[in-house]
Order: C-alpha cells, then structure tokens, then sequence
C-alpha cells in the first residue's frame, strides 16, 4: 500500500467513525423473512395476474417482484411522531400526578395538553424529518397523536386559550390525519370525517385508533366531575358515546385492530380529594357501540399508568411506575418502572420486565405505545429529574421470564427525550 | 419450508460472523452510502441475502457478502431511491471530542466520496478501507484484476486533486 493509499485509509477511518447501532442476527433474520414473504407474495400476484389479465398484467406485475427491501415496510417503524408540552411539568405531569394519592395529589381534573408543534423522527438516528403545527394557525395546539400505520397519524388540534385558566378549556377539537413521505417528511393532512368536536369541557385527555384506521377512541374531560369516552367511526363520521361513570377518570386508551375491544385504564377519583381507590384496567366492546362504562368488564384488577392492547386482543401490557418488583427468596425488592403484558383470556402473565433505576416516590408521568403491528413499544417514563425513552425490539411475549430473575427493560434509545415530552407514538 | 428457509437454522458460524464483522460492514457501508442509516439498511440487506446460501460461503464469506453488499447499493442507485434527508441536526446528541473538526472531516470525505464513480467508490471501500486484495477486490466486483487497478488509480487521482481532501490529506501524515 502506498502512501497515499494510508493517508487516505487514515482519513476513511477517521470520517467514519462507529456504527450508531449494532445489526444482530434478529434483525437480519426478520429481513430475511420478510423478503421471503414479500418475494412469495408478488410471485402468487403474478400468478394470479397472469390468469385473470393476461399476460400483459402479469408483466407489470412481475416487474415489481425485486423491490429494493431499503423501501418495503419494516418491521420497526422507521418513524415516530414526538411532541413536547407547552408547558414541561405541568400538562401531562399534572394530570399524571394526580393518578398518585398517595402523594395527596388526589383527583385533579385532567388538563389537555398543548404542543406548539410535533416532529417526525427517524427511528434509527433520531433525525428529525419532519415538522408540523397544527394548520388552524394561532391559538391551536397539538393536542393528542396515535399511529394508524406506520406512516399514518391522527392527531387531535385543540384550540385553547393562550394562558391556563381554571375552568377555561379547549373550545374545539379537530382531528387530522397525517401522511408520511416515505422519507419521513410530512405529505400532508387531511381532516378526519367526524373529528370536529365542540363541547368537550376540560378537552380530549386520551385518544387511540384501531390500527384499521375505522376507529378513534378518545377520553374527554366532560366537566361537573365526569369523562366520557367517544368512539369515532372515521370511515362514516359517526360517533358512539360511553358515558362515564360519575368521578372517573379514564385515561390510556387502546384499541385492538378490528376496533372491537377498547381498553382503558379507569379510576374513582375525579374530583375526589385524597382518593386511595385502587382503579383497574378495564375494556368494552363492541367499541362502536357506545353505552355505559359502568358496565365495563375488569381485564386487570389494579391500575396502570398507561395500557396497550394487541392488535389481536389477546395481550394486554402496562406501564407501572413506582411499582414495587418481589420474586421468590432472594429476589430483592425494586422499586421503578414496570412493564408487565398478561393475557387478556386467562390473566396469565406472558411478559414482564423493569428498570429499577428510579426512586421511589418521584414518579410523574409514563407513555407506552404500540406500534401498529402491536410488535414493538414505545416506553417513556419521567421520574423527577431522570427519565427513560425509548423502545423494546421483542414481540412482549418472547420476553417472558422467570419472576426471580427479571431482566433491566432492554430500551433502545430514542432520542428526544425529556421531562417535557408529551405525546410519542409509531 | 423451502430449503432456503431451512438453510439459516443450519446456519453453523453466522451468528460469529455478523457479531465480528457488522461494524466493520457498516463502516463500508457508511462510505458507499454516507449515511448511516442506510448503512444499517444495506449491512441487514446484504446480510439476509447472503443467509440462505452461507452453507456454501461459510469458508470464505467475506468476499461474497461484500459483493452482496455493492451490489445491493449499486441496485438502490440505480432506482434512484434516495432515502430520506434528515431536515434538522439532532439537538440532543452528544459527541466526545471537538465536533466541529470532526464533522467537517466526515462531510468533506462524504462530499469527496459522492464525487466517485460507483465502481470508482466501491473500488476505493473495497481495496483502500477494507485492504483487500487487488484479487479478492476484482472477485467481489465480479471483473478483472486489472480494471480494479486503473479504476484505483483514477479515484485516487480524482481525490488527489480534490481540494477538500488535498488538505485534510496532508494533516494525516503529521
């Protein structure tokens, strides 16, 4: 090798630098899998094509089997859409607090929360690919977000009064829905048929859609101690009412793919100074139906941050925060965040892992959110001046594991992360 | 099953593999691509390629998975897919070291680089990055030795007079 050939290997390896992220041998068999199932697809549309079309059709058809696998879908969302509070510490954590009586943070009233604006992330590096605000203009913020394929959202705008007043809360709320160049880059949005809402008191706490896309669930804040939840059918605009029970609180919606089972997390203490109740996670169904939440089924008898059905139904996981962690003797006790998936059919546990890095006592806010495919999940968590973000590549049933020697949750990383952060989702 | 499906659970030394060499993969891949996601992309790409056949590679993979790997890139240029770009600097990420000067230098070697041939830069990765040999290089390209050779030459003559790299070049031999 020559001079010139090592100075300039020299300068190569300077520029290069390491790898952000290691390829493992998972990931490589999941591409490998998907190719095959991808190339095995296009073959039988070609097959086809060739009887019904001839072979002009079959042609075309044929023509599109070695797509470049860099722009078919993945199996972990390229992107995530991210929005940070208006107002760090006060609209989420607020209303997050309050789900902690033991602290006499009691049943506040929910608060919407307001993001001048979201960004589209890419997953990988964290690169920021896109921006949007919400096109009402001044006044209007950027209120709820969740993923209805991986480069679809709809997201809620509210507008809401410059300044947090009591008993001021948003006026309306509109629902959009947000399409993603394949690039990442925001295509444009379009309004979802229904999604104008009036009269929604202290506003829209939590929202989720069916990963069809058909449906919108969304937790409002009804006023005079009460939330509802409201079912929006997206394909026909029409809406079903679940009317809430008295001072419960409802919050960290789900939907399974078919828009059948809605899951959510309800409490007994709106408006209930220093309430000790337990709650529960609790689902109906048929979603689109409406009717009354008091006649909602238990599916785990005790309360979580936040929730996420599969698409199938058939597993549920919840985000605990400040939850205390036992296994068998010696197992130690922990104290910190907890993931825990359970069957919806039998209850049984089939998943759980934690991090136990935080402090008792200093919990404050958690998002969990699944993606479309329900494979992997979105966990952030804020516990006083320490926070986690990021995501599990495990289908939550693989990571079952023996109670007395539960692993750290294995995040990986995603980059924006922050007290203020509000609203994430893929 | 097809037999293919079945050739990565007889997969006997592929996980060693990926686990030794997917950085220095992906560092490749970063100079073929100049981005690292697309890096990872191709590495994964070119990796789940070469699994159903690794019975047949296994004794020497490293020359078919690289030839795998350019010509995957090679394919994705010419559909002219051109991947996503990043609008913003991530605010929130933090380097050791001065970061300026080291930006500047993986910039100005990517800007360099784009200004390759493709065969030109595959040639470069494969034979200056990677020090392979002339003979394995021209194997993975699937040509002969001697158009490796002048295709070097003429990269290293178009970087030479690059006044981007010209200075950076001589910083290297200090």
């Amino acid at each position: 090798m020559s001079d010139t050939d090592t100075q300039l290997r020299k300068l190569l390896e300077r520029a290069v630098g390491d790898p952000p992220r290691h390829v493992a041998v998972p990931e490589v068999r999941r591409e490998f899998i998907h190719r095959r199932i991808t190339q095995t697809a296009a073959a039988v549309v070609a097959v086809i094509a060739i009887g019904v079309g001839g072979t002009a059709v079959a042609a075309h058809f044929a023509g599109a089997k070695g797509a470049p696998a860099a722009m078919a879908a993945r199996g972990v969302p390229r992107y995530y859409l991210q929005a940070d509070a208006a107002e760090p510490g006060h609209d989420p954590a607020a209303y997050q607090a309050s789900e902690y009586p033991d602290r006499g943070a009691g049943g506040g009233t929910p608060v919407a929360i307001r993001a001048e604006q979201a960004l589209i992330r890419r997953t990988a590096t964290g690169a920021i690919t896109g921006r949007f605000r919400c096109p009402e203009g001044t006044g209007w913020w950027v209120n709820q977000a969740a993923a209805v394929t991986n480069s679809t959202f709809i997201i809620g705008c509210s507008e809401q009064p410059a300044a947090r007043t009591p008993g001021a809360g948003p006026s309306q709320e509109v629902l959009l829905s947000v399409h993603l160049t394949a690039a990442g880059g925001v295509a444009g949005m379009a309004p979802v048929p229904g999604g104008h809402l009036t009269r929604i008191g202290a506003g829209v706490i939590s929202m989720a859609a069916a990963p069809n896309g058909h449906e919108v669930a969304l937790a409002i804040s009804a006023g005079n101690g009460r939330m509802d939840i409201e079912v929006l059918n997206t394909a026909t605009g029409q809406r079903a009412l679940w009317r809430g029970r008295p001072h419960w609180k409802y919050w960290g919606l789900s939907l399974t793919s078919n828009g059948q089972e809605l899951v959510f997390t309800g409490l007994p203490c709106l408006g209930v100074p220093r309430c000790t109740s337990a709650g529960s996670v609790l689902a109906v169904r048929p979603a689109a139906q409406g009717g009354s939440l008091a006649g909602a089924r238990v599916i785990v008898p005790h309360r979580s941050s936040v929730t996420a059905i599969s698409p199938d139904g058939s597993v549920l996981c919840s985000l605990g925060l400040e939850a205390t962690v036992s296994g068998p003797p010696p197992a130690p006790l922990a104290h910190g965040v907890i993931l825990i998936c359970t069957s919806v059919k039998t209850g049984n546990l089939v998943g759980e892992a934690y991090d136990s890095r935080f402090d008792r006592g200093a919990a404050a806010l958690g998002l969990l959110t699944a993606d479309p495919s329900g494979q992997y999940l979105i966990v952030h968590a804020v516990t006083g001046g320490k926070s986690i973000n990021g995501w599990i590549r495990e289908n939550p049933a693989t990571f079952n594991q023996d109670p007395a020697n539960m692993p750290s949750v294995r995040l990986i990383p995603l980059k924006g992360n922050g007290a203020a952060l509000a609203i994430e989702t893929w | 099953m097809t037999g293919d499906e079945a050739a990565p659970q007889r997969g006997e030394g592929f996980p060693e593999f990926v686990l030794a060499r997917e950085q220095a993969l992906q560092r490749s891949a970063w100079l073929l691509t100049g981005n690292w996601a697309l890096a990872e992309d191709l590495v994964q790409t070119a990796l789940a390629r070469c699994w159903p056949r690794w019975e047949r590679i296994r004794d020497d993979p490293e020359v078919y998975v690289r030839r795998v790997m350019i010509n995957t890139w090679m394919t994705w240029r010419r559909r002219r897919w051109r991947g996503e770009t990043p609008s913003d600097p991530i605010p929130d990420s933090a380097a050791p070291g001065d970061l300026a000067i080291e930006t500047s230098v993986r910039l100005a070697v990517r800007d360099a680089l784009a200004g390759l041939t493709e065969r030109q830069r595959a040639v470069l990765v494969l034979r200056v990055f990677d020090d392979m040999t002339e003979a394995a290089v021209a194997q993975a390209l699937g040509c002969a030795i001697g158009t490796v050779k002048s295709t070097a030459a003429q990269a290293l003559a178009r970087l030479r007079t690059d006044p981007r790299l010209a200075d950076l070049m001589e910083r290297e031999t200090l």
